[in-house]
């Protein structure tokens, strides 16, 4: 029995390509075919992406002020705190699904009672495999990081998106 | 075959492309709005007739319509961006991702094989896909690869 180290299948002993998925079986070091961008994911840790990239404002601060960041800086998330703890996230997501603009003064409301409290968060250290799971599990668009140093970061789909499009070009 | 390899034989047909959802150029801005928020929609296509000539996402309303007060009774046309790029159903993953990445898009309207809209294909289906199909190993692993046990386990 030969398992065939890209695909798991079952081969008869002595063949030379993985009946499933046409996987070299005859080198010495068969792993190498399939070692590049697989294991670059699997090795990779958050720390290779862009973790500054975020706006983080105050639960007293407006959706107004949240809007405000959002268009200048580029960004579909704002971290928001309370003094120096991350009490949640509002994103591009919840000013569309909560926020009725023609009904409400975005000056007046407050990010307390809109954002997304307490939300899944990931490590630095995490690999990008990891986060890429848990991002398709929980359907997240963006995850706050802690960093080592207790520090907050974020990374966004479009970060994942960005780092697999480059390993793959 | 290599994961990479994967990505660039592996066409968005194979994707579960999602349903789109159109309004006429000259719908209002309230209509495409609350298409976006009744239904979990991240975009809605803007058509004359059969014709693609637009596409209104989260960030247009971001940029356009949230930042200032708008007449709701505007015509969509106005807020939208228009002549979206479009991929087609044989493009591989490997170029969906390489052009969402390149031009910053996070839904791309696909077309079928005689220019007719098939659907759209988002950031969100290729993370999924990616997820689903990366090699097992993957879910398998602590999320911190030399992560140990700080105390012993068991009895």
């Amino acid at each position: 029995m030969v398992i065939c180290p890209s695909c798991s299948t079952d081969n008869i002993p002595g063949s030379e390509t993985c009946e499933e998925c046409g996987q070299d079986l005859s080198g010495p070091d068969i792993r190498s075919d399939c070692a590049g961008f697989d294991r670059q994911l699997l090795a990779d840790t958050l720390q290779v992406l862009p973790l500054d990239h975020l706006a983080a404002l105050g639960v007293e601060a407006s959706v107004a002020d949240a809007v405000r960041s959002m268009k200048d800086l580029g960004i579909g998330c704002i971290l928001v705190f309370d003094s120096h703890r991350l009490a949640g996230i509002f994103t591009e997501r919840d000013l569309v699904k909560k926020i009725k603009p023609e009904l409400e003064d975005l000056e007046q409301l407050k990010l307390r009672d809109v954002m997304t409290p307490d939300p899944a968060i990931l490590h630095e250290e995490d690999t990008i495999a990891y986060a890429l799971n848990r991002m398709s599990v929980g359907g997240f668009r963006h995850v706050p990081v802690l960093r080592a140093n207790n520090s907050v970061g974020l990374i966004s789909i479009r970060d994942v998106l960005h780092y697999i499009a480059t390993q793959i070009s | 075959m290599s994961f990479e390899a994967t990505l660039r034989s592996e066409k968005i047909r194979h994707l579960a492309v999602a349903a789109v959802a159109r309004v006429e150029r000259d719908a209002s801005l309230r209509e495409a709005v609350g298409i976006l928020r009744n239904n979990r929609l991240g975009c809605v296509l803007v058509c004359e007739g059969e014709q693609l000539v637009g596409i209104l996402t989260e960030r247009d309303l971001v940029k356009k319509v949230f930042v200032s007060k708008v007449d709701w009774n505007a015509i969509v046309e106005k807020f939208m961006t228009p002549k979206p790029m479009t991929l087609s159903l044989d493009d591989s993953l490997a170029d969906t991702m390489q052009m969402m990445d390149a031009g910053g898009f996070r839904n791309v309207p696909v077309l079928d094989d005689r220019g007719r809209l098939a659907g759209v294909v988002s950031v969100r289906h290729i993370i999924d896909y990616l997820a689903e199909h990366f090699p097992a190993e993957v879910l398998n692993l602590p999320p911190r690869l030399h992560q140990t046990m700080e105390a012993p386990d068991g009895a």
